[in-house]
């Protein structure tokens, strides 16, 4: 079986011509990734197995779709994000869905290897976490998971790139703040 | 001390054997469907979309072949195989050779009626004016 690092080139070409291990490969290196994002979205774990999995069959089906390889991982977020707002609309319509607007706010924040965890803190980070407004849970999840770029938040979450921006602040500076109250 | 991916995946490795299920039930239907329609698939996959655009260049022109051929009334516009004014010397020969078909065609119709076929009979049938003693 074909093992993929991170950083390394994703056989996402062989997958257009339907190589099986190719997606094999493909999937395995997403499958984690996604579903924790899924799951921070949603917060059950059934809901987040059944859209990891439609989001799979729709990658599959709807590949030829996507122009340029390098693109592959904001796609397939892009794909499972959708998903998670048509839940989020069926099953949550009295909170604030993740797709809501921000004030925008030109500062983009650290890296994502710069916010260092203690093994103490991992249980207040999570909880911390679950308190942000979806929108900019969603936001700060997508650039601490796959440290995706600020055009790649905004294409997977199809909002413009001065909300991102605005979103990623505000969603750092509350977490530091709720952290720092622990 | 972890980052915040390592703390977010470490929290939901949990879910990996469901999710590898999920993973194999899914690329076992991509292996599977490489069998029954397989060829058409590959067929398209290999033939149209490499070439998609030259495909559809192809197209496009055969759509402005049959615009333009629909536009000037089907009837075969000037082109290469049509043919063009003629030269008044062919002309002249052309009208030569109808007037030698119509003089042809007319002493055809003024020649007598082909000679009606002698019967032959026996000799003793012959009138006696022509009989030889």
């Amino acid at each position: 079986m074909v093992v993929v690092s991170e950083n390394e080139q994703l056989p996402v070409r062989e997958a257009r011509n339907g190589d099986a291990e190719a997606w094999n490969v493909l999937f395995k290196r997403y499958q984690l990734p996604l579903y924790s994002y899924v799951f921070e979205l949603l917060h059950d774990e059934q809901l987040s197995l059944d859209v990891v999995q439609e989001t799979f069959i729709n990658a599959a089906r709807h590949l030829p779709s996507l122009r340029d390889d390098e693109k592959f991982g904001s796609w397939l977020f892009g794909i499972a994000h959708q998903k998670c707002l048509q839940r989020w609309r069926k099953g949550r319509p009295e909170e604030v869905p993740i797709d809501a607007e921000g004030n925008d706010y030109a500062d983009v924040g650290d890296d994502p290897a710069e916010w260092l965890i203690r093994q103490e803190q991992e249980a207040a980070f999570m909880n911390k976490l679950e308190q942000l407004a979806p929108a900019h849970r969603s936001t700060l999840l997508l650039h601490f998971i796959e440290d995706f770029s600020l055009e790649e938040i905004a294409a997977v979450t199809q909002t413009r790139i001065g909300t991102v921006k605005s979103r990623l602040h505000y969603a750092k500076k509350n977490l530091r703040e709720l952290l720092e109250e622990t | 001390m972890k980052t915040p991916r390592e703390v977010l995946l470490g929290r939901h490795r949990s879910a990996e054997p469901e999710l590898d299920q999920i993973r194999e039930h899914i690329v076992d239907r991509i292996r599977g469907s490489d069998g029954a329609d397989g060829f058409a698939r590959k067929l398209w996959r290999e033939m149209f979309w490499p070439v998609r655009h030259a495909w559809l260049g192809l197209g496009a022109a055969w759509m402005v072949v049959l615009a333009l051929n629909l536009a000037t009334g089907g009837d075969g516009a000037p082109g290469v195989n049509s043919p063009g004014p003629m030269a008044p010397d062919s002309v002249i020969a052309l009208q030569r050779q109808e007037w030698l078909m119509a003089q042809s065609a007319k002493d055809d119709a003024a020649a007598p009626p082909p000679a009606k076929p002698i019967e032959r009979r026996p000799r003793s049938e012959a009138p006696a004016e022509q009989r030889i003693v």
